[in-house]
């Protein structure tokens, strides 16, 4: 017999006092039987990094938002049948992310990425901003136009600050192919940038 | 450790230690220490560590991004027991179901199997003891 719900239950009928100490796991648990709190709990754990995460392989903060949306609503369709095997949900979820990226930049690979990620408003009379904001179009520019494993790649170790065998288990692959990843991004970037390296700052890579 | 491996661990993590493979800092810290060449090969992967700083990140997420998210799950049903159609949870109580099966079939299979008469007698005389007792029984 299904078992549907009209969506989650009030605070107050699902709330529980060590909804802050609670694992990732245990909010699971209780999202599955329907608790909006352990959701709204999750929510806030997850979200900036899982935000930010998304950012980096769409370059497009509305992309990221609609991800994210995505992702959490199917944390909260699947929370019942979820089970761990052994890998975190932190692990699990940026997985998610990663895959929902992948498949919207599959379906859009005809389209023109959003190069340059957003744009930085530059105060209008202040040279050093306006430099600074040019390098960081650039810079995102570049990271979006990796390819999307090695962008996810680079996100994860470098922005996301994950450790290289949490970033591997993300991805699905060894350390080692994790660290091949790696150096072809960096390869791609450091020959990208070199030119607004030497255009911007007057050096070379 | 190698220069070998530590042009690779920068080619692949960058200059800063703390995103070296945990295992391997202290030893590639080391070499560093006292190997010039090393220390030439940490400054020149900061420059593009500095450069990848300055990409922008998104901006935190706000109220009506909360908002919105819980409002998309509250107009989705969630499914608190397992769906009609998702059998997965059941093929372990199965198999343990099939095995039982299976055991007492073969074990019905060799009870079913023809007894010898010295079985037989043997198990009549368990029942209802010796010959002569079962006489002595006759009315």
């Amino acid at each position: 017999m299904t078992g549907a719900q009209a969506g989650p239950q009030s605070a107050a009928s699902g709330s529980w006092p060590e909804a802050a100490e609670a694992s990732d796991e245990t909010l699971m648990e209780r999202i599955g039987a329907g608790d909006a709190r352990a959701y709204q709990m999750l929510i806030t754990r997850h979200l900036t990094r899982n935000l930010g995460f998304a950012h980096r392989l769409t370059g497009s903060g509305h992309e990221a938002e609609d991800v994210v949306q995505e992702a959490f609503l199917r944390v909260w369709k699947t929370a019942g049948r979820w089970r761990p095997d052994g890998a975190k949900f932190t692990t699990w979820f940026y997985r998610v992310v990663m895959n929902l990226c992948i498949d919207r930049h599959r379906r859009a690979r005809s389209a023109p990425l959003d190069a340059a990620g957003e744009l930085v408003d530059p105060a209008a009379d202040a040279e050093e901003q306006l430099r600074q904001a040019q390098r960081a179009q650039l810079v995102a520019g570049a990271l979006t136009r990796l390819p999307v494993r090695q962008r996810a790649a680079v996100a994860l170790c470098y922005y996301q600050e994950l450790s290289n065998r949490e970033a591997a288990a993300v991805l699905g692959v060894s350390v080692k192919a994790l660290e091949a990843l790696l150096v072809r991004a960096r390869q791609t970037l450091r020959q990208d940038l070199a030119v607004l390296k030497t255009e911007l700052m007057g050096e070379t890579l | 450790m190698t220069l070998e491996r530590l042009k690779t661990v920068l080619d692949a993590y960058g200059g800063a230690p703390a995103r070296w493979p945990a295992d391997e800092r202290a030893g590639l810290l080391a070499l560093i220490r006292r190997e010039p060449a090393a220390r030439a090969m940490l400054d020149e992967a900061g420059s593009l560590d500095a450069l990848l700083a300055e990409a922008p990140g998104a901006p935190p997420p706000d109220a009506a991004l909360m908002a919105r998210l819980m409002g998309a799950a509250q107009n989705t049903p969630a499914p608190v027991l397992r769906p009609l159609l998702d059998w997965s949870w059941l093929w372990p109580r199965m198999t343990g179901l099939a095995a039982a099966a299976v055991l007492g079939f073969v074990v019905g299979v060799i009870d079913l199997s023809p007894v010898s008469s010295d079985q037989q007698t043997d198990i009549s005389g368990l029942v209802f003891g010796p010959d002569d007792s079962l006489e002595d029984m006759t009315l």
